[in-house]
């Protein structure tokens, strides 16, 4: 308060100036300085919805009014990405599938095409079938021709079920089990009988590039040839009883078959 | 300043805060009590600031440009009245640097800007004996003009403004005793002044 006291002449003296008003057109002026902030303020925005016309991205980057979208949308741009990349192997993956599938049906085909060529199915006096992939013809022959060593059709296996059936593994000859797993009677017969001629028709039709497989048939041919010769000889219904007795049994012993054919031939 | 408008509310009868408001709810009538009550207040204390009326008229201007701008900032926990002369104070420090520095500056001042408080007034006009009020007045203002900014400003606030020294402590964002002792000092230098130009004129 001494202060005040101090100085009270010249806070007077402050006090006392006159006070300058503010002049007439002073809220004219003010108001035309609102209209010009508010028309720059309407450029400004009509300046940025023009920009923001670019494009999509551009509305969402561009002037960065939801700057959270970056990291969002790259991230979702990420998981879109991998999700492609693994669909699109997971798709690479089943057209191999699929492609390794044909080339089993092709080759599937192909047997089929094959088979009737076989030495045991030939009793209908097919023309041997046109060769058309020589590669999968040599890869699918191979084990037939083993197959044909035996010397019989018994082993069809697509004829009887492998259930019926069991392997001898010296022999490699298929011993039924049941009866009714068995083939017909005629056919076996008519098997016997045109073993000859077909094996070779059949032999004969393949190229000479497959010697291998000739050769093959031909060793099939002649373990089969002495017991066909036997039933050539005069034998045959002596023989066709013995092989249906054969049949007729569930498990054929070699020995005993040898034993049985020993007994015919005397 | 177009805007919503209640021609039923008295805005008289509102209080500053109230009325600041009802301009951020786009009252646009409350504005323009504002400005019709503050208008020559603000001319006044600026023009006391800078000694310019132009410069002064141009600066409040400016400063109700800045409420109808910037009216969401303001907060209720102080004086509408002390946010205005906040921004007030802060348009006329920045006229004043950028006159200062486009002005070739008082060979007085320096190297000692900082130290002297104010620079003896100019006695170019000598008052008559029969001192009239306006030559008076004239000269008080030649004595504010020659204070320095830290003292012009908490003088003009507290003596010709008659805003309390909280309110001050507020605005110039001081501590109140370095307010008080501004303002003192600035008292002082200009019973100072006023003598110096008194005597000077009288010989």
């Amino acid at each position: 308060m001494d202060n005040e006291e101090k100085y009270i002449d010249i806070a007077d003296k402050l006090r006392k100036l006159e006070k300058v008003e503010a002049s007439h057109n002073f809220t004219h002026n003010l108001q035309a300085k609102i209209i010009e902030f508010e028309s720059e303020k309407r450029k400004e925005h009509s300046k940025r919805n023009e920009d923001s016309k670019g494009g999509f991205l551009k509305d969402l980057f561009g002037n960065l009014q939801y700057p959270w979208l970056v990291p969002a949308a790259g991230f979702t741009i990420l998981i879109f990405f991998v999700f492609y990349i693994t669909y699109q192997n997971k798709s690479v993956l089943e057209a191999d599938n699929n492609a390794s599938l044909k080339n089993e049906q092709q080759t599937i085909q192909s047997e089929k095409q094959i088979k009737p060529t076989e030495p045991g199915n030939s009793s209908d006096n097919q023309a041997p079938p046109v060769i058309t992939e020589k590669k999968e013809l040599t890869r699918d022959i191979k084990p037939q021709n083993q197959q044909n060593t035996t010397g019989n059709d018994f082993n069809n296996e697509r004829s009887i079920p492998k259930n019926n059936m069991t392997i001898d593994k010296s022999d490699s000859k298929p011993i039924y089990k049941n009866e009714a797993a068995l083939p017909d009677k005629k056919v076996s017969k008519e098997l016997s009988k045109s073993d000859d001629q077909n094996n070779i028709s059949g032999v004969e039709s393949f190229s000479e590039n497959q010697g291998k497989v000739s050769e093959e048939k031909s060793r099939t041919m002649a373990n089969v040839k002495p017991e066909t010769k036997d039933t050539n000889k005069g034998k045959k219904n002596k023989n066709d009883n013995a092989g249906s007795i054969l049949l007729k049994m569930n498990r054929i012993d070699k020995e005993a078959l040898e034993r049985i054919q020993e007994e015919i031939s005397k | 300043m177009s805007g919503k408008s209640n021609s039923d509310t008295d805005y008289k009868k509102l209080t500053d805060e109230e009325l600041i408001k009802k301009f951020q709810n786009g009252d646009i009538d409350a504005y323009n009590e504002i400005v019709f009550r503050f208008k020559d207040k603000i001319v006044n204390f600026l023009y006391r600031y800078t000694g310019s009326r132009e410069e002064s008229e141009d600066i409040a201007q400016d400063t109700f440009l800045k409420i109808y701008t910037s009216k969401h900032l303001y907060r209720e926990i102080g004086k509408f009245s002390t946010w205005l002369y906040t921004i007030a104070i802060n348009f006329a420090r920045t006229s004043i640097r950028k006159k200062k520095k486009y002005n070739s500056f008082s060979i007085s001042r320096f190297g000692e800007e900082d130290e002297k408080d104010y620079d003896l007034p100019s006695n170019v006009i000598a008052p008559d004996d029969d001192v009239n009020a306006s030559t008076e007045s004239y000269y008080i203002q030649r004595a504010i003009d020659a204070l320095s900014d830290k003292l012009k400003q908490v003088i003009i606030l507290r003596d010709i403004q008659e805003l309390d020294y909280d309110e001050i402590a507020t605005i110039t964002d001081l501590p109140l005793g370095t307010v008080k002792s501004r303002i003192n000092r600035g008292r002082e230098c200009l019973k100072e002044m006023l003598e110096h130009i008194y005597k000077s004129n009288k010989k």
